[in-house]
């Protein structure tokens, strides 16, 4: 990507559309008469930095962070590549020796270590299997097979525990019920594994904390019928039930996003079939109610990645060329923001907190190449928190093509029904608003108008 | 504010109101009107039917599989209970599988929204496999009853027989060893097809992991009898591979030979990697890369251009070229709600080529949008 394309990225889509400013300014104004009591800041992203630069299409992004680290691995052709920040420099990306499949997936060990798993074709047993290298003093190490099972092995996702214990999961894909399995490693140990119990379904997602750990995935409660998004955990004691997280029988849930708050509730964001992104969290009498953030009606949203950042869940998703977040999906969600935007196509959002923002990655497709990676960091929004003013209803698509909508509840209330009681997202401040910038709540996006 | 921009404004707003409206009165979402709820999957074997005064009460057998110890639970049925199939009514010994209201209080009743009834109960088809450490053996030291723990997962229980594979076949399974294991389903429980014993060598740690190589023989030594060591020569570096007597080897191994490698790393006593294979595949030679083995699965990746009728072919486009595969009853689909449609969606996979020129799909994934 090019210089001038990044800057273009940078600042979004709309700098281009000429015919709008003026509509969008009595939609603004609009929203500005409408909101009222609400204030926050949606903070500009900083400059996307391509993190590939390759030839070939760079796809299916995945990021840990360890402190001021990152690592981000991809898949290119049948390649796993990656690239790490160190010092908060990028450096360049390279192959992961020996690895070749797709979907990687990343996490961070408590020492700092790197681990990536990803799905591959075995030429020995000629089915795909799961394997594992991890980057320890600079070096990658072996790829070892993890799976080793008889049948297909795909989807694989990983997390370590604060003790070191690595947990990997994935669909096992056999004829009678494709079914999740787990691995686990202790530090120093060798991998052990079997499939998980009452989790037929697929699309695996594995956080940790503690001695806990949580899993979701995608199950079709009458065979043949839309998935559900299920998810259990696991303590000292055992496993416990699995609880239904998502709430629309007739149209499918998939691609769970899973991560731990700071007190180690789980939460989940996925996609619904029709386009919207789910959110819902686990609170001690079960999980709330599913809200949606985004209308499919409005924007149509890739699978989501949720990030928790203390007690705040933001959520980034890929729409057909832009990468957008918003920011405290539980409480109060923030106008979304833009972190990137590309000629032809994003796809493949990950996301997770970096300092007081987020550290966002997606596949950016230009003109000009096959695709390539990227990564921008985004700050938190500066969110001065009063009170939501629920009304009957508050937003609309303003620019044809760009705008999204959330359907923000209050937070942890019983869930409205749709026509009750719909927020307004939270206004930027007067005395925050940077200036050249006009907050849209009724498009939930900071545009900055050409001048 | 003058009365045309108050106009304005007002025709705004109502298009506004509109257009909210039906956008988010489209979500697929059940908005119900709890705040936290524990909704419950239940699938087990239906142990008991018995009718109260508040309606039908299911007893669930959930330990049925083997992998975890479950107690029973017990479901009622209620007038807003959904069973599926409509008509058929719950009986003992029918699986069935429930999205059920966790109770309030522990030990109370779970109360069923929905009751998936599948049909008596057939042993599971798919077999089990598993990894772990050995944490108890028949009194026989082989045949009999073995469990393997797999830390943070569950415990796994099955017969090994004389019929079962154990390797390394000199080596005498304990406590405390890590193992491998498949095995099939019986009536009476899993019986072990295949068990790979991984004792811990001169005190090194049990971290004997399992690796794949794929690269060219080098090396091959003329006398391969008893143990030997052949060179695996890879794209990033070469590795030593120890061959002993349980190795399976598929292929004529020769210099210059692509092969396949599935090998146990471990350390010895003095602390460097050992390599030993556990087959090694003949896959190819240089001059053909790929194409070695009649039977290699060919990978495949572009976009679905085109669907069959029936289903029973895609159109796959890549750079130019059309590849068209078949998707048979064996083919592994990843990443495609049911009943959806793969035209224009990316996929890569693998498929086999057919005596009569087709390629069968063996495993299509549809990549995320």
């Amino acid at each position: 990507m090019s210089a001038v394309a990044h800057q273009r990225a940078a600042r979004g889509s709309l700098s281009g559309r000429r015919a709008a400013p003026l509509v969008l300014f009595l939609l603004g104004l609009l929203g500005l008469l409408a909101g009222g009591l609400l204030s926050a800041v949606a903070a500009q992203p900083e400059q996307p930095v391509n993190l590939s630069r390759t030839l070939g299409p760079s796809e299916e992004p995945a990021v840990a962070t360890s402190g001021a680290d990152a690592l981000v691995s991809w898949t290119e052709g049948e390649q796993i590549w990656h690239a790490r920040r160190v010092a908060g420099a990028w450096l360049p990306a390279a192959p992961i020796p020996g690895a070749v499949g797709s979907t990687p997936a990343v996490a961070a060990a408590p020492d700092g270590t790197f681990h990536v798993a990803w799905s591959g074709f075995s030429l020995v047993d000629e089915n795909y299997e799961i394997y594992h290298s991890h980057l320890s003093g600079g070096a990658w190490n072996l790829p070892e097979t993890v799976s080793g099972t008889v049948s297909d092995s795909v989807e694989p996702d990983i997390a370590a525990r604060t003790d070191g214990t690595l947990l990997l999961v994935w669909t096992e894909l056999e004829a009678e019920q494709p079914h999740i399995v787990a691995a686990t490693q202790a530090p120093g140990a060798g991998w052990s594994s079997g499939p998980v119990p009452d989790a037929d379904g697929t699309t695996p997602a594995v956080a940790a904390s503690g001695a806990e750990w949580h899993l979701a995935w995608s199950q079709a409660i009458e065979p043949g019928q839309a998935t559900e998004v299920v998810a259990m955990h696991r303590t000292a004691a055992g496993w416990g039930l699995p609880e239904v997280v998502s709430s629309s029988p007739a149209v499918t849930s998939s691609d769970a996003s899973l991560v731990l708050d700071a007190s180690g509730s789980p939460a989940i964001a996925w996609l619904e079939g029709d386009g919207h992104i789910g959110f819902s969290r686990r609170l001690p009498g079960g999980w709330t109610a599913p809200r949606a953030l985004v209308s499919a009606t409005l924007a149509a949203p890739g699978s989501p990645a949720l990030a928790a950042s203390g007690d705040r869940f933001d959520v980034a998703w890929a729409g057909a060329t832009d990468v957008n977040v918003l920011f405290d999906v539980a409480d109060t969600p923030s106008a979304a923001v833009m972190a990137m935007s590309f000629a032809r196509r994003a796809r493949g959002a990950a996301v997770l907190p970096d300092g007081d923002g987020l550290l966002v990655v997606a596949e950016g497709r230009e003109d000009t190449d096959a695709g390539d990676i990227y990564a921008v960091r985004v700050p938190a929004p500066d969110v001065e928190v009063p009170t939501s003013t629920p009304i009957a209803t508050s937003t609309a698509e303003a620019t044809g093509t760009t705008a999204s909508t959330t359907a923000t509840p209050t937070p942890e209330t019983p869930a409205p029904s749709p026509e009750a009681t719909m927020t307004v997202p939270a206004l930027p401040s007067p005395t925050t608003v940077p200036p050249g910038l006009i907050y849209l709540p009724i498009t939930l996006r900071a545009v900055r108008i050409a001048r | 504010m003058t009365p045309l921009r108050t106009k304005c404004m007002t025709v705004l707003a109502f298009a506004l109101t509109l257009a909210l409206t039906l956008g988010m009165t489209s979500s697929a979402f059940a908005q119900d009107d709890r705040a936290a709820s524990r909704r419950v999957v239940l699938s087990g074997v239906i142990s008991d039917v018995a009718t109260t005064a508040d309606g039908v009460v299911l007893t669930l057998d959930r330990g049925e599989r083997d992998e975890d110890p479950a107690d029973d639970v017990t479901i009622q049925l209620t007038a807003d209970t959904r069973i599926s199939p409509p008509g058929v009514e719950p009986a003992v010994d029918v699986r069935a599988r429930a999205v059920a209201m966790a109770p309030a209080d522990e030990g109370g009743a779970f109360t069923a929204l929905v009751l998936v009834l599948k049909g008596r109960p057939q042993p599971p088809q798919r077999p089990l496999q598993a990894c772990g450490t050995i944490t108890a053996l028949p009194a026989s030291g082989r045949d009999g009853d073995w469990t393997i723990s797999v830390p943070d997962v569950a415990d796994y229980t099955f017969a090994v027989s004389a019929q079962t594979r154990i390797t390394p076949r000199d080596v005498e399974p304990a406590i405390g060893m890590r193992s491998c294991f498949l095995a099939r389903p019986t009536d009476a429980g899993w019986a072990a097809q295949n068990v790979v014993l991984k004792p811990a060598r001169d005190g090194q740690g049990g971290g004997r992991d399992t690796v794949e190589l794929n690269g060219t023989v080098t090396g091959l030594p003329a006398d391969r009898s008893g143990d030997y060591v052949l060179t695996i020569q890879g794209a990033d570096a070469a590795h030593d591979v120890l061959v002993t007597p349980d190795t399976e080897v598929e292929g004529d191994l020769a210099d210059g030979v692509r092969v396949a490698v599935r090998a146990l790393r471990s350390t010895d006593a003095a602390g460097n990697e050992v390599l030993t294979a556990q087959k090694i595949r003949v896959v190819g030679r240089p001059s053909t890369p790929g194409r070695g083995h009649s039977q290699a699965p060919v990978r495949v990746e572009g976009v679905v251009t085109e669907v069959a009728a029936d289903g029973t072919s895609w159109s796959i486009a890549h750079e130019g070229t059309t590849t068209v595969v078949t998707i048979g009853d064996e083919t592994h689909i990843v990443g495609l709600a049911a009943g959806a449609s793969p035209l224009d969606r990316e996929v890569e996979g693998r498929a086999l080529a057919q005596p009569d020129g087709t390629l069968l799909a063996k495993t299509l994934r549809v990549k995320r949008n």
